[in-house]
């Protein structure tokens, strides 16, 4: 093993392990892989609650984006940017992320090393186990020409898909070698009368028509026409024209078709876990889209009714503002009244008058003036 | 090193990423970003940026205009 496969056998430990816990209570393979792709959904299910929350908020934005699309037309990279500085704003982002994208990749790649090997990385025991095997089957008189081929030093090379053949050769064929090995596990591999170990394109090479061939051969076509469903349905929100919408038709037809061809080329177990979480994720959509919809709704209502209830306050406030001011300005005088007022008070003041006796001479009342003081040069400074 | 690696986020901004829907929470996007920060920074301390950005690509992070620093 390189890098790689050494990495990969450490990942594969603990899915391995919970694997062998389900196969352990339940017995059946088939039975198993559905209860895994349960416990991944489960142990996922947070991230897509908050991805979905945000997707059915932004939904209800698109107002606000179209604006933007409509300003920045001709720059996209300008306008990509400012959606996202809308999402800060508002505190949305209706991607669920790389890493997210990423997730079933792996589990797949992860489960599909646990499924081609059954003997390394799903009983998780020595390789050394797996030469031993080869030999007592080699020795038993066996045909092992799918299982192995001879390299060119000599040394029997196992197959992509050998171990999983081996394992069925020594359950039928062999099951003492089986009971001498502690930790094997005599992996039953039919599920609902279908042979999951085998690969659907081999047995359309091959094909007789019996349930188990008809339901093998199925198998990638119900994954695929489930991943085309889900590709549907998420598309049915978006917009339909453009070069946007026929990348993503083409997308919508790759994807199916691509799963329709790893389906048939990899042992069907695999398509189990396919359709298990492609069938696992249409419910937890549905329900969580029903659901999301409704909380967001009470949300905006409640939102709504807050704003309405303190617009009524300041209404209220207003109204009441006015009132004062009303009984304020009633108890003031009008300019009207003021301006008389003025006017009254200017005709009754007492005239002054223009003299007074310190300017009469003898007959003439205005001979000195109104300021004249008889004594004013008077040195003792009195007045 | 630093070749491979910009070949493989090329290719897969090539010939996957067209075949599935949009998903980064930032922009630039996490190939664009792997790009820059791998050219700038090189194999070793640019690829460890990307992953980090890559592991901060979730749900759970508030995604935005992120560039590379």
């Amino acid at each position: 093993m390189g890098f790689f496969g050494t990495l990969g056998y450490y990942v594969c430990i603990p899915f391995a392990a919970l694997l062998r816990l389900f196969y352990n209570l339940t017995g059946s393979y088939g039975l198993s892989l559905i209860f895994f792709t349960l416990v991944i959904k489960l142990v996922l299910l947070p991230f897509q609650m908050k991805s979905k929350k945000s997707m059915v908020r932004m939904n209800r934005m698109s107002g606000k984006m179209q604006e933007i699309q409509k300003k920045y037309a001709n720059n996209p990279a300008k306008q990509q940017e400012e959606t996202q500085k809308l999402y800060a704003e508002q505190g949305v982002n209706p991607m669920s992320g790389c890493l997210w994208s990423l997730l079933p990749m792996f589990f797949l790649i992860a489960l599909y090393a646990i499924i081609r090997q059954p003997i390394t990385h799903f009983m998780m025991l020595d390789s050394s186990v797996v030469d031993s095997a080869l030999s007592a089957l080699q020795s038993a008189g066996i045909d092992i020409s799918n299982i192995a081929i001879a390299a060119k030093d000599g040394t029997m090379q196992v197959t992509a898909f050998g171990q999983i053949m081996m394992v069925n050769a020594i359950n039928t064929q062999l099951p003492d070698f089986a009971a001498t090995i502690p930790g094997w596990i005599s992996v039953n591999y039919s599920f609902l009368g279908m042979d999951l170990s085998v690969l659907p394109s081999n047995v359309i090479k091959a094909f007789t028509f019996t349930w188990s061939n008809i339901g093998v051969v199925l198998m990638p076509v119900v994954s695929a026409a489930l991943s085309f469903l889900m590709s549907m349905a998420s598309m049915s929100g978006q917009s339909k024209q453009g070069p946007a919408a026929n990348q993503m038709k083409m997308m919508m037809w790759m994807m199916p078709l691509m799963s329709l061809w790893i389906g048939f080329t990899l042992p069907a177990a695999l398509c189990v876990y396919w359709i298990a979480q492609s069938a696992f994720s249409a419910v937890q959509e549905w329900f969580m889209g029903k659901f999301y919809n409704q909380k967001i709704e009470e949300e905006e209502n409640q939102r709504q009714a807050v704003i309405e209830a303190d617009r009524k306050r300041r209404q209220e406030e207003a109204k009441q503002k006015q009132e004062e001011q009303r009984r304020q300005s009633a108890q003031k005088p009008s300019l009207k009244e003021k301006r008389k007022a003025a006017q009254d008070a200017k005709v009754n003041k007492p005239k002054k008058a223009s003299t007074n006796e310190n300017g009469r001479v003898g007959d003439r009342p205005y001979a000195r003036g109104r300021a004249y003081q008889e004594n004013r040069f008077n040195d003792s400074n009195e007045k | 090193m630093k070749r491979v690696l910009l070949a493989m986020v090329k290719f897969y901004r090539v010939a996957i990423s067209p075949y599935r829907p949009s998903c980064c929470r930032f922009y630039p996007t996490c190939s664009q970003y792997a790009l820059e920060a791998i050219e700038k920074y090189g194999a070793l301390k640019g690829g460890y940026l990307s992953l980090r950005r890559i592991l901060r690509c979730n749900p759970f992070h508030k995604g935005g205009y992120d560039p590379v620093p």
